[in-house]
């Protein structure tokens, strides 16, 4: 019921406006009419609506836009040849000694940030720091095939790793030829046999773990 | 395909359609001429600078419209403090003599009026403004508001409503 008076008393103010359609107004004027709909409600919207016109000044509109548009004319004049650009689309000009400064400063942060985080040096040196906190790390890595040498080299490098597993697809796409062998560098003083610092370490097969066993 | 736009062209279209209901609902806000002159070259100006953001007339139109009553009504808050500051040093309340004329009643019914309206809460506000000043249908108001007609229909009936108690305890004088 009060949902219905409500609605009934909000289109008061849309009949007033003749923002009704053709039958809900011929509806609510027969609700008025007939008392239903209270009509001192309705004219009291009307006389509100009525009050506010009356009283809203009223100006010589045409003059003013005369006037209005003349002043445009004036503050665009020369506005319309050019390119409008967004702001972000706008350079920005900087005089050369404060973008020196800048930079020279901002290189002066980074120097300072990398000194004080050394873990941001490189990531390959972060690597043995993780593999040292975590238990167990695992990581995805897709390598070019031609590559998984270089990569193996690599982490032997690093001397830290105790496990490399290398997960091969379900189907074989390759042949295993002769014994799987690992290659680690040889002891210093045994391996480098030329002594020459600069030169690559020569990698000494390991022994295959057995089901017995790590052999020594 | 896309057609590129004549940018003078549509502002001038744009401009045209526009500025009698844009300068109505200014002038009627702010309260004097030069003020709503003032305010719809600043709309206009601004709309110069957005109008490759907005992809047709109607849409323009109603941003300039948003923008236009904005403007208006930030004017006549700044006014409203200021005359608030001034009657406060001078304590000189401006009310009629008793034996004022009807011209001076006219004057203190319109500014009782305006007052009523600019206490309105800005949803019921800007609905009443578009309606009553700018004589905008329900369905341009809820394009120029972004919102539902529906809604539109709800707020004007709920500000009609607030104004008449105001009005009422005013002792404003209905008409018959």
């Amino acid at each position: 019921m009060s949902i219905f008076r409500n609605r009934s008393h909000t289109d008061l103010s849309a009949l007033v406006d003749d923002e009704l359609g053709p039958r809900s107004a011929r509806d609510l004027r027969a609700s008025l009419d007939a008392g239903h709909t209270p009509r001192d409600e309705y004219d009291r919207i009307r006389a509100v609506s009525q009050i506010v016109r009356v009283h809203r000044m009223d100006a010589d509109v045409d003059a003013a836009d005369r006037r209005v548009r003349a002043r445009l004319e004036r503050s665009l004049a020369g506005a319309w040849g050019a390119p409008r650009r967004l702001w972000w689309e706008r350079t920005v000009s900087l005089p050369m000694p404060v973008v020196a400064t800048a930079a020279l400063v901002l290189l002066f942060f980074a120097v300072a940030v990398v000194d004080r985080f050394p873990g941001t040096r490189s990531a390959a040196a972060g690597v043995p720091q993780i593999a040292g906190n975590a238990e167990t790390l695992n990581l995805q890595v897709n390598v070019n095939a031609s590559q998984t040498e270089d990569l193996l080299r690599w982490l032997n490098d690093q001397n830290s790793l105790e496990t490399v597993t290398i997960r091969l697809p379900d189907s074989a796409q390759f042949q295993l030829r002769g014994e799987p062998v690992i290659m680690r560098p040889g002891l210093p003083g045994e391996a480098d046999a030329t002594d020459e610092g600069d030169a690559e370490p020569v990698l000494t097969p390991l022994p295959i773990p057995t089901e017995e066993g790590v052999p020594e | 395909m896309s057609m590129k736009r004549d940018e003078r062209a549509f502002f001038d279209a744009v401009y045209t359609d526009s500025f009698p209901v844009l300068f109505k609902v200014v002038l009627r806000i702010a309260g004097d001429e030069d003020t709503a002159e003032e305010i719809c070259h600043e709309a206009f100006i601004r709309f110069y600078k957005n109008s490759t953001r907005l992809p047709d007339a109607d849409q323009a139109r109603y941003w300039l419209l948003r923008v236009g009553k904005n403007l208006a009504f930030n004017y006549s808050k700044r006014q409203g403090r200021e005359r608030t500051a001034y009657q406060r040093v001078w304590n000189e309340p401006e009310r009629p003599q008793e034996t004022a004329d009807a011209a001076v009643l006219q004057d203190e019914t319109t500014r009782l009026v305006q007052d009523a309206i600019s206490r309105l809460p800005k949803t019921l506000r800007d609905v009443i403004v578009l309606k009553e000043y700018g004589d905008l249908s329900y369905g341009e108001i809820a394009s120029t508001l972004g919102i539902s007609v529906g809604n539109v229909k709800v707020r004007v009936h709920r500000a009609r409503e607030r104004l008449a108690r105001e009005l009422e305890e005013a002792d404003v004088h209905f008409p018959e």
